[in-house]
Parts: structure tokens; sequence; C-alpha cells
């Protein structure tokens, strides 16, 4: 099982990694492990031993960032970088994807069913977790949404199902609270 | 009449991406959140969920004229609201 020792070490040996960025990432990881500590590590650790950081201008999509994770490669938008995003809070966003990501589906977004409400959901924890001090703000409207699905299902049923990636958690409490599948 | 999550789901997907990846801002905030009221219908929630959700609804985005007025979905959703109230207090 990972541990935040064998998550630094792995961390450290991927190359292709800046030295900037594994330190705000560890950083980050940290955060995450002791706000979340029954939240296993290993997807983490398995992804950061190939992750790769790159910059790219030939995004399809306004997003600041994406991660590919059939790849299992981030991608940062060169075209926004300049903007005012809270980039603290944009690499916190994305290590939940990699965090969440069983290399099948990344948090309950299985088959691409439920992005989302996923992307909002990540937004939610990315804010809990850092905050945000951006005048841009990324994904509002999904995180709108995801916090009112939460108040119907139960937070800790989103919080399950995102980490277990099983989508199935959030359909079984929508129903139970009496939404029409 | 209610929606099924289903329906309401791929609404938030199909704006949600059309909106990320076109530039064209299709979300229209006080329809999904019309959306969202017809979806909770059937539910039978507290007063502290029916508060919680209010602290979430987005009161005014709909510009007319110039001037940013209320989401008719807000005033939909306190009559939900007054109406959940009455229901639990028969009880």
């Amino acid at each position: 099982m990972a541990s935040l020792d064998s998550v630094k070490n792995i961390l450290e040996s991927n190359s292709d990694i800046t030295r900037e960025i594994k330190d705000n990432l560890f950083e980050l990881i940290v955060i995450f492990n002791h706000k979340f500590p029954n939240v296993g590590l290993d997807n983490l650790e398995s992804h950061l031993k190939t992750l790769k950081i790159k910059k790219s201008s030939k995004f399809f999509s306004g997003d600041i960032s994406t991660y590919d994770y059939r790849h299992n490669v981030l991608y940062f938008n060169q075209s926004c970088m300049n903007d005012d995003y809270d980039f603290r809070h944009i690499l916190m966003f994305e290590l939940l994807n990699i965090i969440s990501c069983n290399k099948v589906q990344v948090g309950f977004n299985s088959d691409d069913k439920f992005e989302a409400l996923n992307i909002g959901y990540t937004e939610i924890l990315a804010n809990y977790l850092v905050g945000n001090k951006g005048e841009k703000l990324i994904y509002p409207n999904e995180a709108i949404m995801a916090n009112m699905i939460g108040v119907v299902v139960g937070n800790e049923n989103l919080f399950e199902s995102y980490f277990n990636n099983d989508p199935r958690i959030l359909l079984n409490a929508l129903a139970k609270a009496g939404v029409e599948l | 009449m209610g929606i099924t999550f289903t329906k309401f789901n791929e609404t938030l997907n199909y704006c949600s991406k059309t909106s990320r990846t076109t530039g064209e801002n299709v979300w229209n905030q006080d329809e999904i959140q019309r959306a969202f009221i017809k979806l909770i219908e059937p539910c039978t929630l507290t007063k502290e969920q029916l508060n919680a959700i209010d602290s979430f609804m987005v009161y005014n985005n709909i510009t007319i004229g110039g001037q940013k007025t209320e989401n008719p979905s807000v005033k939909e959703f306190r009559e939900f609201m007054a109406k959940s109230e009455q229901v639990s207090i028969r009880r």
C-alpha cells in the first residue's frame, strides 16, 4: 500500500517532471493526504512513475489544463498561462484527477457518462483543499450543480462514488432520495 | 411533471462540453435550475436540504436591457420550498 514516503520516492524518480513541479505536487499531495487520510494513494503512485507534464497550444477547448488519463499526460494550455488563474488550485484540480484515476476512468465518470458532474465535484474538492485565489474560476457552473446533487444524495455518497470509481453509489443514492433515474 | 436523472445529466453534459469545446456558452443556469427543480419534485427533502439548495441557487444572471434580473427558477424553487414545508407540517 502506497504511503507518502513511497509516493515521494516515486515522484523523485520521474525525470520528466521539473524540480519546481515536483515540489509543488508533493506539497499538494501532503495537503490531500492530511485532509483525506483514508483515500488510498496507490493509483497516484502508479501514475506518478510515468506521468508527463506538457505545455500545449493545441487545446481544442478553452480549458486551462487537462489530464489525459489514457496516456497519463497532464497538459497545460500555453495560451492561458498569462491569464489570472490560481495555478496552485489548477494543479490540485488535476492532482485530484490523477488520484481518482484507475486507468479506466476518472472519479465516477464511467464511459464519460457523468463528465459534467465529475468535473464539478473535482472543482468542489479542489476549492475545499486549497481554495482559489485567482480572478478566473474554473468550472463554476458544474460545481454549483454538483453541490446541489450533493445535497440530495449526501456528500458522503458523492465522495465514495468518486474515490471508488463507482457511479452506482451515486445512482443508488439518487434513487433512494426519490429521484427517477 | 418531473424529469429523469438520465435526461438531466445529459443536459449537463451537453452544456458543459459544448461551452468548453466550442467557446459558445450554451450553459443557461436558469434553465438548468428549472430542470433540477423538476428532478427533485418526487423527493422528500428536509428543511436543511432545501435551505442548502437555496444557498447554491444562482439568483441573477439573466440580463435584460443591460440590467441583471432575478432568475425565474429562483421564484419556482421558493414555491417548491413552501409547498414542501406545508406537506411536512401536515405530516
